[in-house]
């Protein structure tokens, strides 16, 4: 199951995705906080990253393996994520030609010349679902509810 | 001036052709801050003649109408339809819709009557308008792998919109009292404008890059608690760190938002255990697939 996720989520990391440790702390054996540790981790370590699973990475540093949050990291590639360019262009179908289209973007110089659609505006009240749609798409896909709490800024490992 | 009148002033001349959407809405724009001081140079001049009038009217500040909301929201959508329009793909925004429309049974707001638009662009963003308008451009969509994914987004700017960022924003400018006061002069067209004008203004400077990240914070949640993916953000976060900064199609959602390191930073510091424990791809994952 654990390799099926990350061949979900990390398809692109083949090539390790280098990275320096920005927290100190545990290495865990899992991506788990109350995982066994493996070893503990020293702020300015150099790893790779050698798969993802949510929030957390498993990095491969000297002679050190674990997995910590990527909170603690910070991406040498100063976040230009190459893995993840290989899991995008990898994972988009056909049709999906976005940003190559070179083309220019809209921004907000577009909307203060563009002429008000109040037409496509007031349509949208006709292409809305019913909560009683969505819910039943909901069950049709499976989903299953949580009872979660909002989360505060603080941060929280 | 009450914010009843204005809204009904403007709701009559501009949306009038919106039947259904008169009652029970609400919307809310997102954090945009300081939209009517000097030296930004974005800021609409003031009409001759009503800049005596600042301060004779009551603006909206306060006003806990949906119905302001919702009108509000409607005449700062319009010019953004106008630059680009709805994706004739009737089967995409039937399902953006549905998954919308779910994701927003988890938030708190019961007054907001939410619309899902997927518009036809290259462009790489996602936009909420107060009273429940959200869009996601074709080029964001595109990029999109899963319904976990899709999902992040929607809730992303729900949460927008049931936190009243945008609309929050709108209240304390001056513009909205001078539109109260162009409604008090029985000119609904002036009103409109002026309603504009602070729309532009709020899509050109994006929120408050605070509001941003409480928005991410709560659209993880809003996700998750309908049965999504909690990491989905992360990986539609990465794949917009992915793409080159100078783009084009990125140009707008970058000077509008941070960047998507730090929103990675700040959601992984963020989750509680219980959130990366809903961690885990839905079982409604692969339904993006067949609607690409």
């Amino acid at each position: 199951m654990v390799i099926v996720a990350c061949a979900l989520l990390c398809a692109g990391a083949a090539a390790a995705d280098p990275a320096h440790v920005r927290v100190a702390g545990p290495l865990q054996s899992q991506p788990l906080p109350a995982a066994p540790s493996t070893g503990t981790i020293k702020v300015g370590a150099a790893v790779d990253i050698v798969a993802r699973k949510g929030f957390w990475a498993q990095v491969h540093g000297g002679a050190l393996t674990g997995w910590l949050k990527l909170s603690r990291l910070s991406l040498d590639s100063g976040g230009s994520g190459n893995d993840i360019a290989a899991l995008a262009s990898g994972r988009t179908g056909s049709g999906n030609v976005v940003s190559a289209s070179g083309g220019r973007g809209l921004d907000a110089t577009d909307f203060a010349r563009a002429t008000p659609d109040n037409a496509a505006v007031a349509a949208l009240a006709r292409t809305a679902a019913s909560e009683a749609a969505a819910e039943q798409f909901a069950n049709a896909g499976g989903l299953k509810t949580r009872h979660l709490d909002y989360l505060g800024a603080g941060g929280k490992r | 001036m009450k914010a009843t009148r204005l809204i009904a002033a403007i709701a009559a001349s501009v949306i009038a052709a919106a039947p259904g959407m008169a009652h029970a809405q609400s919307f809310s724009l997102p954090d945009l801050g300081g939209l009517t001081k000097s030296g930004s140079g974005k800021t609409s001049p003031l009409p001759s003649g009503l800049g005596d009038a600042i301060g004779q009217v009551k603006d909206l500040t306060g006003s806990q109408s949906a119905d302001d909301e919702a009108s509000s929201g409607a005449v700062i959508a319009a010019p953004v339809f106008g630059a680009a329009p709805p994706w004739r793909n009737a089967a995409v925004q039937s399902y953006v819709n549905l998954v919308g429309r779910n994701l927003a049974r988890q938030v708190e707001r019961k007054d907001v009557l939410w619309r899902f638009a997927v518009l036809d662009t290259p462009s790489i963003n996602a936009m909420a308008f107060p009273g429940g308008i959200v869009v996601i451009t074709r080029g964001l969509y595109a990029l999109l792998t899963s319904e976990d994914e899709l999902a992040a987004v929607l809730a992303h700017e729900i949460a927008h919109v049931n936190l009243r960022h945008q609309w929050k924003v709108i209240q304390k400018q001056k513009l909205i009292a001078l539109a109260g006061n162009a409604v008090a002069r029985n000119d609904p067209a002036q009103a409109t404008k002026l309603v504009a004008d602070l729309g532009a203004q709020l899509l050109a400077r994006g929120l408050d890059k605070s509001a941003e990240f409480e928005a991410d914070r709560a659209g993880v949640v809003i996700a998750a608690r309908a049965g999504y993916d909690s990491s989905a953000m992360i990986a539609v976060m990465e794949k917009l760190n992915a793409l080159k900064p100078g783009q084009a199609d990125t140009a707008m959602l970058f000077s509008t938002h941070p960047s998507p390191q730090a929103r990675i930073d700040a959601l992984t510091a963020a989750a509680t255990p219980q959130v990366e424990a809903a961690a885990e791809p839905s079982a409604a994952a692969a339904r993006i697939k067949a609607r690409h």
